[in-house]
């Protein structure tokens, strides 16, 4: 795999995609009304039930951000797929030298990336405010696991989120409209999506140690991104895109 | 008929022995290429002629390394197909049917994009330097959107050329464009074999075939000739004279053709025309022959034959005796 390649292709993603304002919208937007949402429903548990709210409720809150940026990163991806085939320009890409590893690569930075880092802000705003508020324990994080389970969260969003960037790559493959490859891939997120909240819900009912079922979930996902990978390789290559892509 | 173009000692770029490609259909096999050998000389343009539907393109994606073939080898400046075809796609250019350009992207921007997947060191300098030849230095920053057909399919072809390739597979290089940028295209064409390079050229243009190219190959899923132009005119029609006469009476194609060196002979309105091998030496026999029967010669010269004529000609004769794919 040849780097200058990767970034070759993601620096046309981020050119088609990212030099409108509308497609920062898009992503900011929504994470900031699902941002606003939570600290108000965090502020009124709190006024509900006093200032120490369980710590259970606020795994789950954490989980909304590491759902967050994979919903924008399908539709990304998806719409990159969509905009090359409507270009028709997919022909001219593969009698390059790139890869289909490469190829790949280029078109996942470009949507995981944007939304991690909309997110990461959004999140930091989140603990900021809630804290200042004084609805987050100031020993939550070490409570759940401190710095390693915080690196594992991450960990965890970053393949949730490639997972399903993936799945919006190879289900606009197949497709042969930019609307029907949007809704299909973001209704295919939404059954992904679950698995964080299932594992925190898991984690909580057999009162395990938050870093245990984080862990469990990034292996499953870890396993997930394998397994997608290697089938959007084989889903890749050119007899592939050019004659089973539609 | 001769399949293979006398090359003399020109080095071979392109060699394909045997190369077949067969699809499974619902309906069954389709045999896109059968059996196709043909070598293309470096330097030279190669018209690669054929009807719709007869497996150019699947020919062309084959030779990109776009394409496995079913059987069959082909090597392109010594590298082989399905063993270096990294190698391949590093030395190709491919102009497709549609120009295939980002229209949200400049001009510098879809050529660049080309070029660092290529590899190259002096992308900016090498983009500028085709959108200066093929005069869109002044639109280089607006988006392709934003471009006419022709505008666009220079672009594609600057891409196509960008990176220095060895052979330069061309489909349909000027169809759509108004007659200026036809020829500026075609100009660029003869510039780019000029500096060496071996074009693949596909079209449906038979005037610019023959203009263009050394050597055309006639296809329809086999290879039905591959000569230069002026050898099919000499073995399909020879060297075909026209007498024009003031007019012709009864008996004189008979007296004519017993003159052992005229091949063939026949009349249309007032002109016999009389294939033989070597007019310089013959015409003035057959002169004498036609003014001893009372001719009055208006005009003799030679028949020129299109290269639509041979196409259609062989194409037809073609369809008699290759059958359909199956």
């Amino acid at each position: 795999m040849k780097l200058f390649r990767v970034l070759a292709i993601a620096d046309k993603e981020w050119h088609q995609a990212f030099t409108r304002w509308s497609a920062w919208s898009a992503i900011i937007i929504p994470q900031a009304a699902l941002t606003s949402l939570l600290l108000y429903i965090l502020h009124v548990l709190s006024v509900l039930h006093g200032n120490a709210l369980p710590d259970w409720i606020m795994d789950y809150f954490l989980m909304f951000f590491v759902a967050m940026p994979a919903l924008n990163a399908t539709i990304i991806a998806a719409s990159g797929i969509m905009a090359d085939k409507a270009a028709k320009s997919l022909e001219p890409l593969l009698v390059t030298p790139l890869t289909p590893l490469e190829f790949m690569a280029g078109k996942l930075l470009v949507a995981v990336l944007p939304p991690l880092l909309v997110t990461g802000i959004a999140c930091h705003i989140f603990i900021q405010v809630a804290g200042g508020w004084g609805l987050i324990k100031s020993n939550f994080f070490e409570d759940i696991g401190g710095g390693p389970c915080l690196a594992a969260i991450m960990t965890m969003t970053l393949l949730l989120t490639n997972l399903v960037a993936l799945n919006g790559l190879l289900i606009a493959a197949r497709k042969t409209e930019a609307r029907s490859a949007a809704l299909s891939s973001t209704t295919a997120a939404e059954g992904i999506l679950l698995l964080p909240f299932a594992g925190v819900y898991y984690g909580n009912l057999h009162q395990m140690n938050g870093g245990l079922w984080v862990a469990e979930v990034i292996g499953l996902l870890l396993l997930a991104n394998v397994a997608v990978f290697l089938f959007g390789l084989h889903q890749f290559r050119r007899e592939n895109i050019l004659f089973k892509w539609k | 008929m001769n399949c293979r173009p006398d090359l003399g000692s020109l080095f071979t770029m392109i060699e394909i022995r045997n190369l077949t490609k067969q699809f499974a259909t619902r309906k069954g096999e389709l045999v896109a290429v059968d059996n196709l050998s043909l070598s293309v000389a470096a330097g030279q343009i190669f018209g690669f002629l054929g009807p719709n539907g007869a497996g150019k393109t699947t020919t062309i994606r084959m030779l990109t390394g776009l394409l496995r073939p079913t059987s069959g080898t082909a090597t392109l400046n010594g590298f082989a197909l399905g063993q270096d075809d990294q190698e391949i796609r590093a030395r190709v250019g491919l102009l497709t049917e549609t120009p295939g350009l980002y229209d949200t992207l400049s001009a510098e921007k879809n050529l660049t994009l080309f070029g660092r997947l290529h590899g190259l060191r002096n992308v900016t300098k090498q983009a500028h330097l085709y959108l200066q030849m093929l005069e869109l230095w002044d639109r280089r920053r607006d988006p392709v959107g934003s471009f006419s057909k022709g505008m666009k399919q220079k672009l594609a072809i600057a891409r196509a050329a960008l990176h220095d390739p060895d052979v330069l597979f061309l489909d349909e290089p000027t169809s759509g464009l108004d007659p200026d940028v036809a020829k500026l295209v075609r100009d660029f064409i003869l510039e780019l074999k000029s500096d060496g390079r071996t074009i693949f050229l596909c079209t449906h243009n038979l005037d610019e075939a023959d203009r263009l190219c050394d050597v055309i190959g006639i296809f329809k899923h086999r290879l039905i000739v591959a000569d230069t132009a002026r050898n099919l005119r000499l073995q399909l029609y020879g060297r075909e004279q026209i007498f024009r006469v003031r007019r012709i009476e009864p008996g004189w194609i008979t007296a004519v053709h017993e003159l052992p060196f005229v091949r063939q002979a026949r009349a249309a309105g007032n002109q016999l025309y009389l294939r033989v091998d070597n007019p310089e030496e013959e015409n003035p026999l057959i002169v004498r022959r036609l003014v001893e029967l009372g001719a009055d010669i208006q005009y003799i010269g030679e028949a020129t034959h299109t290269l639509e004529e041979i196409y259609l000609h062989l194409i037809d004769e073609a369809g008699t005796t290759i059958p359909p794919p199956t």
